[in-house]
Order: C-alpha cells, then sequence, then structure tokens
C-alpha cells in the first residue's frame, strides 16, 4: 500500500512539471503582453522598454521559466501585473477559490440530492414507466449545456418574475449566509443539474449491476427482503463506483464553473482565468492553471487511495495499464 | 415645554375705611418653562448614509501617478482632490481643486501657483506648497517611471516660494500646462512621501504598486476604508474635508458589476444609487422610469479605423517605396473606403442615434476643426463606387483584415462595416484579439491591414491630439513614417506627407498666436483627413443614470465621465 | 472506471476495475457482429430516438442553404419606428419576414440556427475526426513498443493532457494561437480548422488510452504471435489485424465524445473564443443574446439554445444505444 501510493506521488510529479511547462509555453508564445495592457493607450516606447526589462520579459524563455518555476517550488507564485495591482497570485487563488469550491459544494449538493433517489428508484424499478422517465429526464439533464440553462434560469426567475437574486452577483459568507445561499441558488442548480444525471445514470447503471450479482441473487432465494438487502448491500457497493466518478469530476465543475460564474457574475476561479487571459497577466494564467492542475492531481490521487484501501483486489494493482 | 405654576407673594397697600393697609396676595400664575432634557446614549443614533454605485470594472491602481485606468478615477476621483480641475465645457476651474488660482510669466515659462489653505489630508497632515512640490518631483523623477509624467512638460525646475505659493520653471514655453496638467499624476495630490519605498516587496517599476495602490491617502471628501477584490471598494466620510457640507453621506460602496444588465437591475431596483454606465439600448427606457434621472451629454470617446499604410492594400509596402503608381492605388482604395462607410446606420443600429459623427479627428463644432472639413461629405456610395474602380480592385475583387478588440461594441462595428462591403465584392475577414494582442500587432508589425478600436480624448487640446495621432515618426498607430537618421531599422518610408505634418506640428507646438495656432492644426486635419491617415467615425454620447435621491450629482457629471460625488447636495435614502 | 469527463471513457459502464482505467468492452470477433448491434440497437427506442434527431440534424446542415429563408449575414434594415432585434414573425423594412425573429444586427435567427447547426456539426466532426487520429496513433504506438521509453512518454504526455479540464486547456490553447488563419511551418490553418485542432487535442487523450488498452489485449492473442513468425512486419499486424478489433470500442468513445465536443465547442463560442464574424454560431447566439434578455427579447436565446440542446441531446441518445448495443452485458440489463 505504502509502496502503491509513493509511486503514484512520483507519477504526480512530472505530470505538474509537464504541465507547468506546457502552460507556461503556451502563455508566452501568444502576441500582446502585460505591458502592453498597463500601458493603456498613451504607450511610451521607451517607458515599455525600461517595463519589459524589469518583469524580465526580454529573456529567453528558458530562463524565464526557471525563474517561474523555481519561485513555484518555494511557494512563490509572484504578483499579479493587472489585477490589483501588487496582490500576490496566491492571495487571488485563495479569495477566488473559496468562491468556487462553495459552488462546487454546492452544486455536488444539488446534484446528489435530486440524483441519489432518482437513481435507487429508478433501478428498483428497472423499465417501469418510471425508470423510463427518469432516464428520459436525465438524458436531456445530461444534454443541457450549463450555459443554457443558466441563461433560462435567468430569464424565467429574473425578468419574467423579477427577483433581483436572480440576476447574478455575491456575497461573501463572512458578511452574510443567507445572502450567499440566496446569490449561490441559481448558479449550483445551473452547475449542478447535468452533474445529476450523470451521477443519476452511473448509480443505476452500477446499482443494476450489483443487483444481477450471484451473492444478491442468493440472498434473494433465501428470503431476505430487497428492503435490507438494498440497504445493507447495493447501495453502499454501488456507491463506490459513484465516488470515483465524483472524485473526478473536480475537472467537470471547474471547467463548468467558467461559464456558470460568467453568467452569475461569481468571483471565482473560473472568472479569474477570463480576466487574466484577457489581460495577459502571466502570473495570474500560470498561477490559475497550475493550481487546477495541481487540485485534480491531489484529487485523483486521494480517490485512487480511499479506492484501494476499499477494495484490496486493486491495491497491489498489476504494471502498465 | 413644561407648564409650571408659580406662586407669589405679593405686599399691597390698599385703603380701607381711609386708612392705609397693607395686604399680603398670592399672586397664582401659570408659566410656560422650558426644560433641556439632557440625551444620554440610550436613544440611538440615526444610521450612518451609505450610497452605493455600481461600477463596470475593477480598478487597478488608487495611486494617481501611476494609474492608467478609467475603473481607478472613480475612486481617485473621491479620495484625492486635484490640483487642477475640470469643468463641465473642459476648462480648467479651481472648483473642488487646490489651486486657488495660476499666473504666467510674459513668455509662458514660469507658472506661479496659490495654493489653498487649510486643507488636511486624512492622515492629519497639511497640504502646503512642499507638498506639491514632492507630487511634482516624484512624477518627475525617470526612475519611478510614472506613465502619467508626459504631460507634465519640459520642467527645468519647481521652487517652493512660501507655504502656499509654488514657481515652476519651463526650459521651453509651454502654454498649455494648465490643462494638460489635469490629465497627469495631479488629477489627485497625496501626502509628503505617500508614494512610498520602492522595494521588491511591492514591485520594482513605476507600474509596481505603490503605498497608495491599495491604501490612498488624500485630501478628499472621502477616506479609504477596504477593498474587497471582485467585489466592492469601501470609503468613508472625512470630517475635516475643506469644503462644507461635504460629502453630504457617510459611507459610500463602490461595488464592481461588470455585467451591464445586471448594473442596471440594481438601479432599477434601488440597490445602487448611481451607475457608472447606461446600457445604450435601455436608456430610453430607464430615462422614464420614476425615480431615475438620466443625463445625455457628448462624450469623448471616438471610434475610429487604424489603417496601416505601411503595406499594401491600403499603404506602401519597403518594396514600393516611391512608387508613384502604388501610392495612387493605396490612396484610392483608402478613399473608397472613407466614402463607403455608412456611419449613420452604424450610429442608429448600434448606438441608437446616440452619438456624432466626425468630420476628421476632432470634435464637429468646435473652432479647432478646420472649416474646411465640417459639413464634409462622409458616405457616399457614388464616390465611394468611383474611388473603387478607380483603385483597379473592383475587377479582381478584394480581401482584407480588420481586427478588433474582443470587447464592447468593436467587433460588431466591424460586423457592420463587413456587411456593408460586401456588395462590393470585397470580403472583410473580422480578427476580434484581445486588447494587448491588438496593440501589439499595431505597433510592432507590419501584418495588419484595419484595426477598428476607440480613444478616449482626454485632454481637451486638438494639437495634442494630433500629437498621439501620427505626430511621432518612431511611434504612431497607422505607420505614416518618413524616412530620416535614426527611424527604426524595421520600419520603412510609407505614405507620403508625413513630414510635412510633422513640420506643421513643430511649428504649431511654439506659436504663440492663437488663431495662427489654430490655421496650422487647421492644415494639419485637412492633411490627415484628405489622405486618409484613418477613418474618424464618430464620438459617442455619454449616458448618465442615478436615483433622484442623490440631489446635486447631477452637477458633477462631465464629458470626462468620472463619478465626482463632491457636488451631491443631498442624499434621501 | 467511470467519470463524467468522457475523455477518460464512456460513463454508465461499471465494472470494479482500477479507477482511471478504460474498460474495453469484449468483443466477440466473429461474424454477424454487425447484425447483432443492429438488432440490439433497433429495440432500444431510445436509441433510434437518438439516430432519428442526429440524421435530421445533419439533414439540416446538408442543406442549410435550401432550408434557410434568408441569407445568414445579411442585415436587413429595421422598419421606422422600431429596433433590431424584432420578435417573432416580425417584418424587416424591405419585407423579409423573420419567422423565429432578427438579432441585433437584423439577420434572420432561423436561418442563423438552422447555418449554426452545420458549423457546430462540421466543427465537431473535424474534432472528433482529428482526435480519432491523433489519438489513435498516440495509442497503438505506445501499446505496440509497450514497456519502452516511447510507451512511457506518450503516455505521460497523455497523463498530462487529462490533467487540464478540457474547457481550460482550449482556452490557454486558442489564446496561444489567436483567431484567424494560422502558420504551421507550410500549412496554413483556418481558423475553423485550427479550433477543431485544439478541442482534437483536448480528447485524442481518450483515444490514445482506449487504443493502447485493445491493442494489448490483442497483442497478447495468439493470432498476433502466428502473424509475426510467419514474417509480418509490425506496422502489418497493427494496420490489419489488430485495428480491425479496435474498431468497436473506438467507434463507441467516440459516439460519446461527439456529444461533449459539440458541447465544448459551444462553450468556446459562447465565452467568445470561437469563429469569427459573420459566421453563423449557436455558441456565439447565445451570447449576444445575454445582453437582450432584460429587453424582453426570449427568442434571441431560446432558438439558439435549443438547437444546442437537442444535437447534444440527439448524440447523447445514439451513443448510449450504440454503447448498449456494442455490449452484450449492458445490453441484457438495459433492454
Amino acid at each position: 500500500m505504502g509502496v502503491y501510493l509513493f509511486k503514484r506521488l512520483l507519477l504526480a510529479v512530472p505530470t505538474l512539471v509537464g504541465a507547468s511547462l506546457i502552460i507556461f509555453l503556451l502563455v508566452h508564445i501568444a502576441p500582446g503582453d502585460p505591458v502592453r495592457v498597463l500601458l493603456g493607450q498613451m504607450d511610451d516606447p521607451a517607458l515599455r522598454e525600461r517595463l519589459i526589462q524589469h518583469f524580465g520579459l526580454d529573456q529567453p524563455l528558458y530562463q524565464q521559466y526557471l525563474r517561474w518555476f523555481g519561485k513555484v517550488l518555494q511557494g512563490d507564485l509572484s504578483i499579479s501585473v493587472t489585477i490589483q495591482r501588487g496582490s500576490p497570485v496566491s492571495e487571488l487563488l485563495a479569495q477566488r477559490y473559496v468562491v468556487t469550491l462553495e459552488l462546487a459544494f454546492l452544486s455536488t449538493i444539488v446534484a446528489l440530492l435530486i440524483a441519489v433517489p432518482v437513481g435507487i428508484t429508478s433501478a428498483l424499478r428497472q423499465n417501469r414507466l418510471s425508470d423510463h422517465v427518469a432516464r428520459i429526464v436525465a438524458m436531456v439533464g445530461v444534454s443541457v449545456p450549463n450555459f443554457f440553462l443558466g441563461i433560462l434560469l435567468i430569464l424565467v426567475l429574473g425578468v419574467t418574475f423579477h427577483k433581483s437574486w436572480a440576476t447574478g452577483g455575491y456575497v461573501p459568507l463572512s458578511k452574510s449566509v443567507s445572502d450567499n445561499l440566496t446569490f449561490m441558488f441559481l448558479p449550483a442548480i445551473a452547475l449542478g443539474t447535468a452533474y445529476s444525471a450523470i451521477i443519476m445514470r452511473m448509480l443505476r447503471s452500477s446499482m443494476l449491476d450489483i443487483m444481477s450479482q450471484d451473492y444478491v441473487r442468493t440472498a434473494r432465494a433465501m428470503g431476505i427482503g430487497w428492503g435490507s438487502i438494498v440497504r445493507q448491500d447495493v447501495v453502499k457497493n454501488a456507491l463506490i463506483p459513484v465516488m470515483t466518478v465524483m472524485g473526478n469530476s473536480i475537472g467537470y465543475l471547474l471547467g463548468g464553473s467558467i461559464v456558470t460564474e460568467t453568467i452569475f457574475r461569481l468571483p471565482g476561479i473560473g472568472r479569474l482565468i477570463i480576466i487574466g487571459v484577457d489581460r495577459r497577466d502571466y502570473p495570474v494564467i500560470q498561477g490559475v492553471v497550475l493550481s487546477i492542475v495541481l487540485v485534480r492531481i491531489i484529487i485523483n490521487l486521494a480517490v485512487d487511495i480511499l479506492y484501494s484501501v476499499i477494495d484490496p483486489r486493486i491495491r497491489y494493482g498489476a504494471e502498465g495499464e | 415645554m413644561i407648564k409650571e405654576t408659580v406662586v407669589e407673594t405679593v405686599k399691597e397697600t390698599i385703603i380701607e375705611k381711609g386708612e392705609e393697609v397693607v395686604v399680603t396676595k398670592e399672586v397664582i400664575t401659570e408659566v410656560e418653562v422650558e426644560v433641556e432634557v439632557v440625551v444620554t446614549a440610550t436613544s440611538p443614533p440615526p444610521p450612518p448614509t451609505e450610497l452605493r454605485v455600481g461600477i463596470s470594472t475593477e480598478p487597478w491602481d488608487l495611486d494617481p501617478a501611476i494609474r492608467t485606468d478609467t475603473g481607478s478615477a472613480y475612486i481617485i476621483q473621491n479620495v484625492y482632490d486635484p490640483l487642477i480641475e475640470m469643468d463641465v465645457n473642459r476648462e480648467p476651474t479651481t472648483e473642488f481643486a487646490l489651486a486657488e488660482g495660476w499666473e504666467w510669466n510674459d513668455d509662458a515659462t514660469v507658472l506661479t501657483f496659490k495654493l489653498r489653505q487649510g486643507v488636511k489630508f486624512h492622515d492629519g497632515s497639511d497640504f502646503n506648497a512642499s507638498v506639491l512640490k514632492y507630487n511634482i518631483d516624484w512624477e518627475r523623477d525617470p526612475e519611478n517611471e510614472a506613465p502619467n509624467a508626459g504631460p507634465l512638460g519640459p520642467i527645468d525646475t519647481v521652487e517652493v516660494i512660501d507655504d502656499y505659493t509654488l514657481q515652476v520653471t519651463f526650459t521651453d514655453p509651454y502654454p498649455d500646462a494648465v490643462v494638460l496638467w489635469t490629465g497627469t499624476g495631479l488629477s489627485g495630490v497625496v501626502p509628503e512621501g505617500g508614494h512610498g519605498e520602492r522595494s521588491e516587496e511591492i514591485g520594482v517599476a513605476g507600474f509596481a504598486a505603490t503605498e497608495l495602490t491599495r491604501s490612498p491617502i488624500g485630501t478628499g471628501p472621502f477616506k479609504f476604508v477596504e477593498w474587497v477584490s471582485g467585489s466592492h471598494i469601501t470609503l468613508e466620510k472625512f470630517d475635516d474635508y475643506w469644503v462644507e457640507g461635504v460629502p453630504a453621506m457617510d459611507r459610500v460602496v463602490f461595488e464592481i458589476i461588470p455585467d451591464d444588465a445586471a448594473k442596471e437591475a440594481a438601479l432599477i431596483s434601488g440597490s445602487v444609487h448611481i451607475v457608472d454606465k447606461v446600457p445604450i439600448k435601455d436608456f430610453e427606457t430607464i430615462s422614464s422610469m420614476s425615480g431615475i434621472v438620466t443625463e445625455r451629454m457628448p462624450g469623448i470617446q471616438t471610434q475610429l479605423l487604424y489603417i496601416n499604410l505601411g503595406a499594401p492594400p491600403f499603404g506602401i509596402g519597403p518594396d514600393q517605396v516611391g512608387d508613384e503608381a502604388a501610392i495612387e492605388k493605396a490612396y484610392n482604395l483608402r478613399k473608397f473606403l472613407y466614402h463607403v462607410v455608412d456611419r449613420d446606420q452604424i450610429l442608429d443600429r448600434l448606438f441608437y442615434g446616440m452619438g456624432t459623427i466626425q468630420f476628421g479627428p476632432w470634435f464637429p463644432d468646435s473652432d479647432w476643426t478646420s472649416p474646411n472639413l465640417k459639413g464634409m461629405t462622409t458616405f457616399d456610395p457614388a464616390l465611394a463606387q468611383e474611388y473603387w474602380e478607380k483603385s483597379g480592385y473592383a475587377a479582381t475583387g478584394l480581401d482584407f483584415r480588420m481586427m478588433c478588440t474582443n470587447a464592447q461594441w468593436f467587433c460588431d462595428v466591424s460586423t457592420i462595416i463587413q456587411e456593408q462591403l460586401r456588395p462590393y465584392g470585397v470580403n472583410v475577414e473580422v480578427i476580434p484579439i484581445d486588447k494587448s494582442a491588438f496593440f501589439d500587432t499595431m505597433y510592432e508589425t507590419f501584418d495588419w491591414d484595419v484595426g477598428m478600436e476607440d480613444w478616449g480624448q482626454g485632454t481637451p487640446l486638438a494639437l495634442n491630439w494630433l500629437y498621439y495621432h501620427s505626430y511621432r515618426n518612431e511611434h504612431n498607430h497607422n505607420h505614416w513614417h518618413h524616412a530620416e537618421e535614426g527611424l527604426r531599422e524595421d520600419y520603412h518610408e510609407t505614405v507620403p506627407g508625413h513630414k510635412e505634418f510633422c513640420d506643421l506640428y513643430d511649428q504649431a507646438e511654439v506659436e504663440p498666436d492663437e488663431q495662427a495656432r489654430k490655421e496650422l492644426v487647421w492644415q494639419m486635419e485637412e492633411m490627415a483627413t484628405n489622405d486618409v491617415i484613418q477613418v474618424d467615425l464618430m464620438w459617442l454620447d455619454n449616458l448618465y443614470a442615478w436615483r433622484d435621491s442623490v440631489v446635486g450629482y447631477g452637477d458633477g457629471v462631465t464629458p470626462e465621465g468620472p463619478i465626482n460625488l463632491k457636488y451631491v447636495t443631498e442624499f434621501t435614502e | 472506471m467511470s467519470t463524467p469527463d468522457p475523455r477518460h471513457s464512456p460513463p454508465g459502464h461499471v465494472v470494479a476495475t482500477r479507477p482511471n482505467d478504460v474498460m474495453a468492452p469484449t468483443v466477440r470477433k466473429h461474424r454477424g457482429l454487425l447484425e447483432e448491434v443492429w438488432h440490439n440497437f433497433k429495440k432500444n427506442r431510445l436509441s433510434l430516438t437518438g439516430g432519428v434527431i442526429v440524421l435530421f440534424a445533419i439533414f439540416v446542415a446538408v442543406f442549410a442553404p435550401v432550408l434557410a429563408p434568408h441569407n445568414p449575414v445579411e442585415q436587413f434594415k429595421d422598419p421606422p419606428g422600431e429596433h433590431s432585434p424584432l420578435a417573432p414573425m416580425s417584418r424587416s423594412e424591405e419585407g423579409a419576414l423573420f419567422l423565429l425573429g432578427s438579432d441585433k444586427f437584423g439577420r434572420d435567427i432561423l436561418s442563423r440556427a438552422i447555418y449554426g447547426c452545420r458549423t457546430l456539426l462540421q466543427l465537431a466532426t473535424s474534432s472528433i475526426a482529428l482526435a480519432f487520429t491523433l489519438g489513435v496513433l498516440m495509442g497503438g504506438i505506445a501499446g505496440y513498443r509497450q514497456g519502452s521509453w516511447v510507451d512511457e512518454s506518450i503516455m505521460r504526455l497523455v497523463d498530462i493532457m487529462l490533467s487540464f479540464p478540457a474547457l481550460i486547456l482550449a482556452i490557454a490553447l486558442l489564446g496561444a494561437f489567436g483567431i484567424g488563419k494560422t502558420q504551421v511551418g507550410p500549412v496554413t490553418l483556418s481558423n475553423m480548422y485550427k479550433i477543431a485542432f485544439v478541442i482534437a487535442i483536448t480528447y485524442s487523450p481518450a483515444f490514445a488510452r482506449v487504443m493502447r488498452g485493445v491493442v494489448l489485449q490483442e497483442m497478447a492473442e495468439d493470432y498476433v504471435d502466428a502473424a509475426k513468425m510467419s514474417g509480418g512486419s509490425g506496422w502489418q499486424i497493427l494496420s490489419g489485424e489488430i485495428f480491425v478489433n479496435t474498431i468497436p470500442p473506438l467507434i463507441v468513445q467516440a459516439s460519446l465524445n461527439m456529444a461533449t465536443t459539440i458541447l465544448t465547442s459551444a462553450s468556446l463560442s459562447f465565452l467568445g473564443l470561437g469563429l469569427q464574424p459573420p459566421r453563423p454560431s449557436l455558441g456565439i447566439m447565445l451570447n449576444e443574446a445575454r445582453e437582450y434578455m432584460f429587453g424582453g427579447a426570449w427568442w434571441y436565446a431560446l432558438v439558439p439554445g435549443t438547437f444546442i440542446l437537442l444535437i447534444i441531446l440527439g448524440f447523447n441518445l445514439l451513443g448510449d444505444g450504440l454503447r448498449d448495443s456494442l455490449d452484450p452485458r449492458q445490453a441484457r440489463r438495459t433492454r
């Protein structure tokens, strides 16, 4: 177990380094730079030259990369060039992650609230009308782009019913819990709906899988009621792959948050990267992407560990695939 | 008021049976007494009044000497006072300014300022001439790399004459100094030493933060309280502000609401009281709503098409220098572009008619615009067709690229122009790119054809605009260069006329007579417009909206557009 | 293992294996496979619906010039006193009828939506085709040279690419390459192919993994050793026998990714990172519609949104159906 864990950790390192290299290159290849944005319209070539030198943008790329990555390893994500000038990127990240993680968390709750009862019921009443309806609804749910759903929600609640909180905005938890939740309500639904459909389908098919297994059929043959079987065995075992799905979906949630945050004006990580790209704020773009990669790696690792703890069969997994 | 019964015992002498008798009487009167009731802490004070302003973009930097974005101006306007203020007619004024007056010497080389007395900074220090000297010197210092220092001019010395008199000596005559200084860091005067130390922590270059970047300290009616990135900035009343009755509210919160629709909704519902701009299409609807006041005034944002004069089809490539035929062909194509764009259609469709079509670079009704340009034909399909055929492209068709900044309406304008050109067989490729890449491509390469953007006319001086327009041979928007010693290696001479233009500018800069200067400016404008160096489309109107509970705000709105809360006399919320 | 990011593997496909794994469904290698698949497929009403929707979308895309009532880029004039966007069933000053309304430039929304379908499908198909090609190449080489440094480095690259959420990688790549034509060596990529290429890069890891997995499985089979012994070269074996058997799982992967590719393309346009004006694009139309919602122009958002929804729905149903038909276990359960 320790060996497995260690191996995985070791594999994460080149992944992180590789990711940092890729994002650095991509960002610096693009035309334009933060100095251009800073100088505004009254541009002065001499000043521009001096600023480029100060930011080290005239050095060869590999030197710039080493300088940046070196600092990252020391925990210094450097300073944003264009956002609240002078603020450390790590501070910006911390502020914004709070919002995005809250959104992800609430969306997950919304998703689970819908998916678990529907998925279980659907599996138990397989092929009956309620199952078909549930599956169709799940299909539609998975197919609705989250930005369309967001716009629809705003259209219906904000425009037609004139709810001011439906037009977007954000109030920090520290200021007011009730206001915060009011503003987070619609975005969580927009992001959580498609997610719920995914979870529901997963839950349903994994439950069906298990219900057709031998040990369950044996228990039934022995006269044990569905109720206790479901409660004790089926649901618990079905939840394992579901949990893996959820663990892996942090990427989905982070990607989906970009659009959701844009529509509902939430000051999260998704919006930050859009602003960063627009202003060519290299430290911000690099910091955000690197942090996202890191978060994914950590969560993947955590899921792997969880999985290997729960299912000893794969603990000492084979090499290769 | 309390009624009290007062009893007075009075001795009176009366006459009874012929004899004098002293009698005691009781006179009873009821008196109303005013009783002062001392109120102790048990009765609550009135709640602090909080004004909320919705702004579109998050400010970048609250240090007036280094900020370059508009968002910061909203806060700076209210935390600081400028040395010289600009009124609604874009003339310098001393209202809400720290200068009480100024005086030139005979040849416009020495400017003496009389400064206001009794003004305090938020940190308690006094404003005086040596503080002002610190402000000017800091900005001038090349080590500080202040981007707004250019308009300060060719300063030789800055001398403190006495506590409230400062004398600035220029090396050359600089008659427009007073107006130009409103566009420098002196738009907000900072306390002595306010910019702070430059250290590795905050950042090294002038664009790195100073101590004022996130904690501004000025003489303005509001003190800085907090800045929560992505959310809001809070200011509170400065009790020692040097103008009585200002400010009219206890707190101001600038809410950052990038989404126009949301900002509008907030204004309508009352959750903000002032917004920095109104979506054009909703202006009329909002104007008729009760509780909301709007104002529309000509603005200073010119919408224009930059043209690359350094490469075909609109210009001359390095191998075509001096090639008369090529020059003529490019000229005809530019004239075609000038006359084919239906500006009214753009104005109506995108801006609901709220703007002014331009004749040349400057404001159409100003006397700094050449009379020969006023009323000239802009959109003219017949003329356009003529030039189109003359250019020779009518036979072959034409493909060219129009880049536009991927923000606001720039790519929308491009889309309309693209469609207007389609019937002629012109294929316009519209390229939306971010602002930084736009300017990078424009200045550093010849690999573009036309660019659509706008420009905020910060300084109300026509000559000043012509400087940024085309003067600098080593750096102008349209690659209008003439051959000279020291021209960048990768640049080449492009469309003719630039040398003449620059000579006219040099003359105008030192011309003391205003009328003569005007005529020189007119000549430059005619050159640039008739040769279609760029296409100046229209000025857009500024649209303001606020709630009627903010009384007096309308007196402070100007074409520049900052949010000036100093004019608010009453806030009834 | 299944995840909501279909670059990893088909969702809904549950087997207790190691996480981050791709399970290639066991395919019976005998004739009649196609008949079996078709038989299973026909029985599933939902997938039939999906198939119909997809066919209809393809029909619309192919016959767009005939079906669209107006030129999608033509900007019509507003009648006096009115201002675009105009409501459904209104007319322009020239008399053109807008069945589903007009947009802010006075262009017919129905025509733009029809052409938008075409653009979206073109984009999605080229993305998938490119992703398929790239992935198959990477996965095939890695699998064939299993254990070598070639295998290791390719799979590491795949890991890295998978660690970026798809949308973010696409944003970064598009930001780097910019919009408009780009020179990649001697080749000029048009804007559309550049976007397809970017999306393909983000989806190719999934194909690579599937390919590699199947190649490894097949290589362990006897017939490969036989082929090797009878003197076949590596490439021949790879492209011949092995490839045939990799097709089914790859098709499943492709059909599932089709839906998410469409979603990614639409999201990119929505964020303003997609196509250039005046190209009709459903995502761009949705983005434009946002500022007109409060003015009451509900059709501006509803039309493109519904089109996107239906297309994605069609491909999801189809993909599910295909996967169910190809995997006998699934078919047994879900019918």
